[in-house]
């Protein structure tokens, strides 16, 4: 069984339907590169998994269960991460206290908490600070831990953004866009990042990304939206080739490659 | 640095040593003068009103209506006291739980919204518990008031009767309940899920994708400010005796704006702001009492001074004279080589 499927899931903006009866199932273990152009639905689909969007119709299976009226909290909480297509930090916070608030569901805090306090919340905390220096270590921050989050380059930024949705040792992380505006440089060493972290750790991966040569070495299947609709699904190469996909992204008659 | 980090903390228990005696000693001081008691009591009152309101900038909301909650706790009290039979300290506890209730039912709709719409709905929520309490003759007895709200009753502590009926000693019991309250805020603010609130007042869409429960802190946050707002009305009624639902009574609109006027003085980012900010300014308007028309101005002008010159507030001075410091002394070494800066 997929660990995450969605079964007919549509969500609309007004007379906008922009994912519409869309039939997915993402593996245990796989990354799945999710392309097609501009608004063709593909942020928002990963809105609808991560519930910061209400679907309009449809369902979402996750693990078995129907997630679809969670709140993202609850999401966060079975284990789906969330990389957002800005940098989302916390901007009042160093990069090590970024990760920490990343580590929240670690810490059995809920709102009452405020009225109690254990020295097992204190013992939890010193683990969980551990782990937080582990994780910057592995997207290579390790020595910016006390630098504010946002007065590190975008491409640091970027790397911070994933530590923090890694924080939560999430089962599925979605990452929308995490190669935008990064140098080839800083491309790879995000790329070895998501590699490693499924090899390592089995992390589903969803990545939603326009640059089509990282989804081609990053992910074994690939799925290409158009107008909020599965146009083909595949191994990447597959779909960059197929006629469809050129008339979708370059219209009819182009001629280019 | 831990030198001076250890300087910095010894000061600061000093300076809460000194708070304490003054305060504590504070009657005797003024020699049992009535009216700067009164003042000092309905201070510390206000003191509880303005940080349970400024509690309500960690989920970054401004909320103007707090002073509907004191109300509510405020009719609570008198009423639980003159007609339900209840002695004070019941009461007390009950009216804040009741203005704690009234906000956790209102939290949920409320605070799906954000920013100004959250302060307008506030804002119109405190008018309409007003106006009900003045239509409400019956059991509030309306624009006439409420008169005779009884003092807290005598409390036998070491063999000696102390009576609350005189502002001498109302006052220790006032500022005795609102430290309790303040430190009880603290713990809340500080403790160690700090963290939360920071992230949801920085991105709460984040903080809602990381697995915080965004909506439910800040229920916790609006019901337990409340709870505060409440106490300080409870706390109130028993002093003044009596209630009035007036627009020019403390539970109008003018005070709501007053109450963040003063929280915007002393400096929102921090615990001790709305202390600083309304003790300035309650001293401010009774030095200009002489020329109380224009008292609405001069504060006015001491809150737009204030936005300019100090925006973290008086409560950020010391803050604001260390950066302040530490530019010059950046200029003064720089200066010597003479505009060969390296940076």
């Amino acid at each position: 069984m997929a660990l995450l499927e969605t079964h007919a899931l549509s969500k609309n903006f007004g007379g906008l339907a922009a994912v519409s009866d869309l039939d997915l199932a993402v593996d245990e273990g796989e990354i799945l590169g999710l392309i097609g152009p501009n608004g063709a639905g593909k942020s928002t689909f990963l809105n609808l998994i991560d519930g910061t969007l209400r679907a309009s119709g449809g369902h979402i299976v996750f693990r078995g269960r129907d997630i679809t009226r969670y709140s993202p909290h609850r999401r966060a909480g079975l284990g789906i991460a969330r990389v957002f297509q800005r940098n989302a930090l916390f901007r009042s916070m160093t990069v090590l206290e970024n990760v920490l608030a990343g580590s929240f569901l670690h810490t059995d805090h809920g709102p009452f908490s405020v009225l109690v306090r254990s020295l097992d919340h204190v013992r939890k905390d010193r683990e969980v600070m551990a782990r937080c220096m582990d994780l910057l270590t592995f997207v290579g921050l390790q020595d910016k831990s006390h630098m504010m989050a946002t007065s590190l380059p975008h491409g640091s930024q970027r790397e911070l953004c994933v530590a923090v949705a890694l924080a939560s040792d999430p089962a599925v992380l979605l990452l929308d866009e995490p190669l935008t505006g990064m140098n080839a440089e800083e491309t790879a060493s995000m790329i070895e990042i998501i590699k490693t972290l499924n090899r390592e750790k089995g992390t589903t991966t969803i990545v939603v990304e326009h640059n089509v040569k990282a989804v081609l070495g990053l992910c074994a299947r690939a799925v290409v939206l158009n107008y909020g609709q599965k146009l083909i699904e595949g191994t990447p190469r597959e779909c960059v080739a197929d006629p469809a996909v050129i008339e979708a992204y370059l219209g009819a008659d182009a001629d280019v490659f | 640095m831990s030198e001076t980090k250890r300087g910095r903390t010894v000061a600061k228990a000093a300076a809460v040593v000194v708070l304490v005696v003054v305060v504590f000693l504070m009657p005797n001081i003024l020699s049992g003068n009535k009216y700067w008691l009164t003042i000092l009591t309905l201070l510390a009152i206000n003191v509880l009103l303005v940080s349970s309101l400024r509690s309500v900038i960690l989920i970054n909301e401004i909320s103007l209506g707090h002073v509907g909650f004191a109300l509510i706790g405020a009719y609570a009290q008198a009423l639980l006291m003159m007609k339900g039979g209840l002695t004070f300290w019941p009461s007390l506890i009950l009216s804040g739980l009741l203005a704690a209730a009234v906000a956790s039912l209102l939290g949920h709709p409320f605070l799906k919204v954000r920013g100004i719409y959250f302060s307008i709905l506030t804002l119109l929520t405190a008018e309409t518990f007003r106006l009900v309490v003045y239509y409400w003759t019956g059991l509030t007895g309306g624009s006439l008031g409420l008169v005779g709200v009884p003092s807290p009753e005598p409390v036998t502590l070491f063999g000696r009767t102390v009576e609350f009926n005189t502002v001498n000693t109302y006052y220790y019991l006032a500022v005795g309940v609102v430290v309790i309250a303040l430190l009880i805020l603290y713990h809340f603010e500080r403790a160690y899920i700090n963290f939360q609130w920071r992230a949801i007042r920085d991105d709460s869409m984040l903080a809602g994708a990381l697995g915080i429960n965004v909506v439910g802190f800040k229920m916790v946050n609006f019901t337990i400010s409340a709870f505060m707002a409440g106490i300080s009305g409870g706390l109130f009624a028993a002093f003044q005796h009596n209630l009035s639902p007036d627009t020019t009574s403390r539970f109008g609109v003018t005070m709501s704006i007053y109450l963040l006027v003063y929280m915007v003085v002393g400096g929102q980012t921090r615990f001790i702001g709305p202390l600083i900010g309304t003790a300035v300014l309650t001293l401010v308007a009774e030095a200009t009492r002489s020329i109380a028309e224009y008292q609405p101005m001069v504060t006015g002008s001491i809150a737009i001074l204030v936005m300019i010159f100090l925006p973290m507030g008086l409560a950020g001075i010391p803050a604001q004279i260390q950066t302040w410091l530490r530019k010059r002394r950046l200029r003064s070494a720089e200066a010597p080589v003479g505009g060969g800066t390296e940076r």
